[in-house]
Order: structure tokens, then sequence, then C-alpha cells
């Protein structure tokens, strides 16, 4: 426990300092702060991917509470944001990533107080496949909201031929704002679908029942739908830009909401 | 000590007759510098681009740029007084700070434009192989680079572009990652349009391809250009392969109209399109800016853009300016302090003088010891020296940081205290006074 709390705060540090100077750091000419922010980002998240493996190897996956697997949620979230800005070299994602870290590591952690009981059920690792699918494709569906909330804002500037602040000047072209939201849904919307048919066959092993109609199970209908169109209209119709950029944010309120409906109703995925 | 001394003449003293005549780019003499040390100079340096000519010396007093002045004037073939009217000039400290702000470009014409910088560098580079800059005029140099590097990394000053060819292609850069590969249209001639297509093709790696009412005169300019001539009657085909549409015709109706671009993104599948249309009357419909994915820019957005820039660039200037204030005065201490340096050379010879001799005299006393001993004997007289030298050379640089007044008189009183000027000392500190 003293293991777990000390790692929290050096993690919550790290990740705070890495916010502070990514933020300050938005500014021209202070490519050395973004740089330091960058690491103590990195850090953080080495001591986070750690102490998220001491969790599953010492744990049992029924004493899992809610904050953990939130903790997975924004374990998976960062990943896909540090592989975006390291391998795809979208350094505008760095300065999103500690804030949007922070954040979440801090609901984490307010949410493990609310410690809900895993049902030994769920264990095993198919339903690692229906958390993990799910959990990266929210990943890839916040990577790309935040992308489709800087292409309106940049697209808004360019087609009302608006003066650029200082902020604007360090991002990139929209192209590349479009670029990530391709990605997100190219790569979100399989993985939102493996989650989703993984968790039916698995529930008709347990239950004998692929569907029941239980009020996260109903959105999630209604998120795929939506995903499937924006998939479809992304790559058969050939949309871009501003229609993709709002159907993208549409989507992840959805899941936001499909998040948070966990905590008001009373179901079988109450424990998350 | 010596001082420095720059005298000048740029767009704002001198029309561009005057500047001419007066140019010094050119009037090398074979492996001999137009202002080359002599006489009270005692290092130089020259710069001299189509908006300034101006030259830069270092000497012991005022004759340094008299001299300057008649040695600039005399290769140019004219009589001094003709070129003072002309002519700037600043001594000192303020030399300093025009230097930076010349090479931080906020003297320049078209406020933080790059080139000048460049044009420093290659007057520096020159003025080294001349051998005509030393100590002072290297270091005034290299403050002067990186002053201009920390104005264009901690400023915006030359971010934007003020020009409107450049902020097409800026506008370009901030809708496609890169420009490399895409499909450049020019629809019509013009010089800004093909200033604007010269630069979006320039080291960016874009395809330019040209198209007219009347193909010759699009094979003429595709040939200009090393393009590809296209017919104009298939301008709608062009337009589905085009990223980037540069229009400036003379049509009096528009020619792309909000349906024939409705098509050409259809077959587009959305990729994005940027259309600047120079002409006027207008070429493009304003309506098909409205169209997703279309960027749409007519020569006024374009001159609004350029002149939004400009006015970001002179707020931009009061922030440099401060880091020019800034580095001025580090290098004006730096320069104070060089007067400094003959009485702490004088101070340290006379404490290992006396060292020396104190050595020599305990080896004498003692007799024959190993080299380990001696070579001990000697560091430990060095850390002596050392330490007790500290006090007063600090104390000598704070009282010249407080000013050079203070600071020579710092100088003074060090060199009477050492007696540093190995002056005769009577036996009695004041002779002249009555004992009580």
């Amino acid at each position: 426990m003293i293991f777990s709390d000390l790692m929290s705060f050096l993690i919550i540090l790290l990740y705070g300092l890495g916010a502070f100077g990514s933020l300050a750091g938005i500014r021209p000419g202070k490519e050395g702060l973004r740089r330091l922010a960058a690491l103590l980002t990195l850090a953080g998240f080495c001591l986070h991917t750690l102490l998220i493996l001491v969790l599953l190897l010492t744990q049992n996956m029924e004493d899992l509470g809610r904050g953990c697997l939130l903790q997975l949620m924004s374990w998976c979230v960062l990943l896909v944001y540090i592989a975006g800005w390291r391998f795809l070299k979208l350094s505008f994602l760095a300065f999103s990533a500690a804030p949007l870290a922070l954040i979440l590591y801090v609901a984490a952690l307010g949410a493990g107080d609310a410690q809900v009981v895993l049902p030994s059920r769920f264990s095993g690792l198919f339903f690692l496949l229906h958390i993990g699918a799910f959990f990266f494709s929210y990943a890839f569906l916040a990577a790309g909201s935040g992308a489709a909330l800087l292409f309106l804002h940049m697209e808004h500037k360019l087609k009302n031929r608006l003066a650029f602040s200082e902020f604007d000047r360090e991002l990139p072209a929209i192209a590349t704002f479009d670029t990530v939201n391709r990605l997100a849904v190219t790569i979100g919307f399989p993985l939102f679908t493996l989650g989703l048919v993984s968790g039916f066959a698995w529930a008709r092993g347990v239950w004998g029942s692929t569907v029941s109609f239980d009020p996260k199970e109903i959105l999630s209908f209604i998120i795929w739908f939506a995903y499937a169109v924006l998939f479809h209209q992304r790559l058969a119709v050939g949309w871009r830009g501003r229609k993709t950029a709002w159907m993208l944010l549409f989507v992840f309120a959805l899941s936001l909401a499909s998040i948070g409906i966990n905590f008001f109703t009373d179901s079988h995925h109450r424990f998350f | 000590m010596h001082q420095l001394y720059l005298i000048g003449l740029n767009h704002r003293t001198a029309d561009l007759a005057i500047r001419e005549r007066f140019a010094l780019a050119g009037r090398e003499c074979g492996a001999c510098s137009p202002l080359a040390p002599q006489g009270a100079i005692v290092e130089s340096l020259w710069l001299s681009t189509c908006n300034r000519v101006e030259v830069l010396v270092c000497g012991p007093g005022e004759e340094t740029w008299r001299q300057a002045q008649e040695a600039w004037a005399g290769i140019c073939g004219a009589h001094a007084c003709e070129l003072e009217s002309h002519l700037y000039s600043y001594c000192g400290e303020d030399a300093v700070r025009h230097v930076l702000r010349v090479a931080s470009s906020l003297d320049s014409l078209v406020l933080g434009e790059p080139q000048i910088l460049g044009q420093l560098k290659d007057a520096y580079r020159r003025a080294v192989d001349d051998n005509t800059v030393k100590l002072i005029l290297g270091r005034l140099l290299h403050k002067a680079f990186m002053t201009a590097k920390r104005v264009r990394s901690e400023t915006a000053l030359a971010s934007a572009a003020v020009s409107i060819s450049y902020a097409a292609v800026a506008l370009a850069r901030r809708i496609f990652d890169s420009l490399s590969g895409k499909q450049v249209l020019l629809i019509g001639a013009g010089e800004m349009a093909e200033l604007a297509a010269a630069h979006l093709c320039e080291g960016q790696g874009a395809l330019l391809a040209v198209t007219n009412r009347t193909f010759e005169r699009a094979f003429a300019l595709a040939e200009r250009f090393k393009a590809k001539p296209l017919e104009f009657e298939q301008l709608q085909e062009h337009l589905e392969q085009a990223d980037i549409v540069i229009s400036s015709t003379g049509a009096p109706e528009p020619i792309i109209s909000r349906e024939m671009m409705r098509a050409v993104m259809k077959k587009r599948k959305n990729k994005p399109v940027f259309i600047i249309d120079i002409a006027v009357p207008r070429d493009v419909e304003e309506s098909v800016g409205k169209l997703d994915n279309v960027y749409l820019y007519a020569i006024d957005d374009l001159s609004a853009v350029v002149e939004e820039n400009r006015a970001a660039r002179r707020d931009e200037a009061v922030k440099a300016e401060a880091i020019v204030e800034e580095e001025c005065i580090r290098f004006c201490q730096w320069l104070r302090s060089l007067s400094l340096q003959p009485a702490i050379a004088d101070l340290v010879c006379r404490a290992e003088r006396i060292a020396e001799e104190e050595l020599a005299r305990t080896l004498r006393r003692i007799g024959p010891v190993s080299d380990e001993m001696r070579s001990a004997l000697e560091a430990m007289l060095g850390g002596v020296i050392k330490k007790l030298n500290h006090a007063p050379i600090s104390y000598l640089k704070r009282r010249f940081n407080e000013g050079e007044e203070a600071g020579l008189a710092a100088v003074g009183t060090l060199r009477r205290v050492f007696n540093l000027d190995g002056e005769e000392l009577s036996s009695t500190p004041h002779p002249g006074r009555k004992r009580s």
C-alpha cells in the first residue's frame, strides 16, 4: 500500500510538472521547457506502467476496482498519445498528453475510493480482450477528438481569414489533424467492434444470452452505429475535414456518456 | 582603451543613387580590404547591402572614425564632406546597440526580414579572411549573431509573412502537411501570381502546371517555370488534380463557379484545395470559399493577412528591443572590463615575482629538496597567489560594473596600494605631514 501511495505521489508530481511545463512551453522559443516537460511526462508514464504491472501481477482480477480500471484506461489513452507523438511526429499531442494524463490519473484515484469489487466471472484473458479493445478504442477517440477540436479551431480561422495567435502558430497544418482523425476512425472503429463482439460472445458463454439490454449495452449499440457511419463515410465516400471532425466529437461524447452511465445505473457493467 | 565607432547610411538617410555611389561591395582591390586597419584604425568591418552601407571601426579616439570616413569616401572617388550629410554615426554603447539591432533585423526596411543576418555573417567572414577583425569586433559580431538567434527564437518577430507571395506560401503550410508533391495550378499570368507560384515551388517540391486562354502564352510561361502547359478548355479536369490554384486572369466574369467547384471536390474525394484569387475582378465566385475543404483567399484577404502580420511584427519588436538592450549591457560590461586587464596582469605578475623570489630564498636556506617537494611548494604558492588576488580583482570588477568612472578610480587606488607602477617610495608614508 505504501509502495502504491508513493508511486501515485510521484506519478502525480511528474504529470503535474509535465503539464505545467508543456502548457507554459506553448509560447515560441520555449523548446527547452517543452523538451523537459516531455521528459517528465515520459518518466511519469514509465512509473505509471510499472504501477499497473505491479497491480496486475499482485492482485486478483476480481479485486480490481473501478479506480484501477480507470487507471488502466488513462494508461491506454496516454500510450496512444505518446505513440502518436513519438512515432508519427505529431508534436501537438505532446502538450496535451501531460494535462490529460494528470486529469485522468487524479480521476482514477478519486474513483478508486468508491471501490466496486469486480465479479469473479469477469476475470480472465478474454475479459482483458473485451476491456482492452474498448479502452484502446476510447484512447483513439480521445486523441482524434483533440485533433478534431483543433481542426475546427484552425479551419474557422482559415475560412474567416482571422489572425493567428502565438498558440496557433505553434500548431501543425490542418491536414495533420485530419490524419489523426483518419487514424482514430480506421483503428478505433475495428477495436470498438472487437470489444463489442468479444463482450457479446463471452456473455453468451457465461450467461447464455448475448444481449441483456442494460443501458450501457444500448448506448454501445448507438455508438457503434454512429462510428460505423463515420467509418463508412470516411473510407468509402471520402468524407474529410469539418464533417468528420464534428462526427468524431459526437461519437466521443457518446463514449464519455457510456462511461459515465455506469456510475448512475445498476447493471452488470456497474464495476466500470 | 579602444573605442567602437560606426558610420553608415541606409534607406532612411540616403536615396538609392547615393547608396549606389557609396556602396562598398565590389570595390575590393585584390586581396586588400577597402578599409584595412592602418593609422588610427585598429580593427574594421564593412557591410554593404542594397539598403545600407556601414563601416564599423575600433580605435583609440575620434580620429579613428574620421580616418574611416575619409578612407570610405576615397574608395568611392568622393570627398568626405560629400558623404557626411548622408551619414549617421554612433560611438561606444550606441554603436554596439546599433550593430545588435541591425543583426536582429530591427533596423531593416521590412522588420524581421532574415537576409540581413546572412549579409552580416558574410561581412564578418570577409573581415576574418582579410584579418581586419580582432578581439573586440570579433566578440561584438558573435554577440550580434547570438542576439539575432535569441530574438528569432524568443519572439515572433520573423514568424509571420509580410509579402503577398510569402503570405500565400505560409497559408499553404497551414493547410497542407508538406508542399512536396502538391500540384500547383497557375491560371493566367501576372507578376504577383507568378511570384507566388515561384515561391510555392521553389525548394518546396511542389509541381507546377500552367493554363491560359491562349495556349501559346501558357506554353511560354510553362517553359519559363519548367512547368506543364495545359489547355484552358479542360479547366475543370485540371482543377481536379490541383491542390493549390493561383488564378490571375483578366476575365470580366468568374471562371470558377460554386457548382464547378462542388463537382471538382466530389471528384477529388474532398481532398483540401487552396485557391488564391489574385485577379481583379475576381476569377472565383466568393461562395466557393463556403464549400468544405476549400480555402479561398482573394487579393484583399492576402493584403489583410500581410498587414496584420506587419502589426504583429511591430508588437514583437518591443520584446526584441528588450533582448537587444540586455545583450548590449552585457557586451558593454565586457568591453569596460577590458581596461582592467593591464592592472590585473600587473597585479598577478607582481605576486608571482614575489613568490618566485621568496621560494628561491627559502630553497637556498633549507638546501636541496626533491622534485616532488619543489612542485608541492610551487603549487602551494600558486594557491596563495590566487586566493590573495581574488579579493582585489573581484573588487575591481564590481566597481567597473557600477560605472566606468568608479572603475578607473578603483584601478588607480589598486595601482597605488600595490605599487604596480614601481614608484620610489619614501621611508615615511606622508613626508609633508608633521608628527604630533
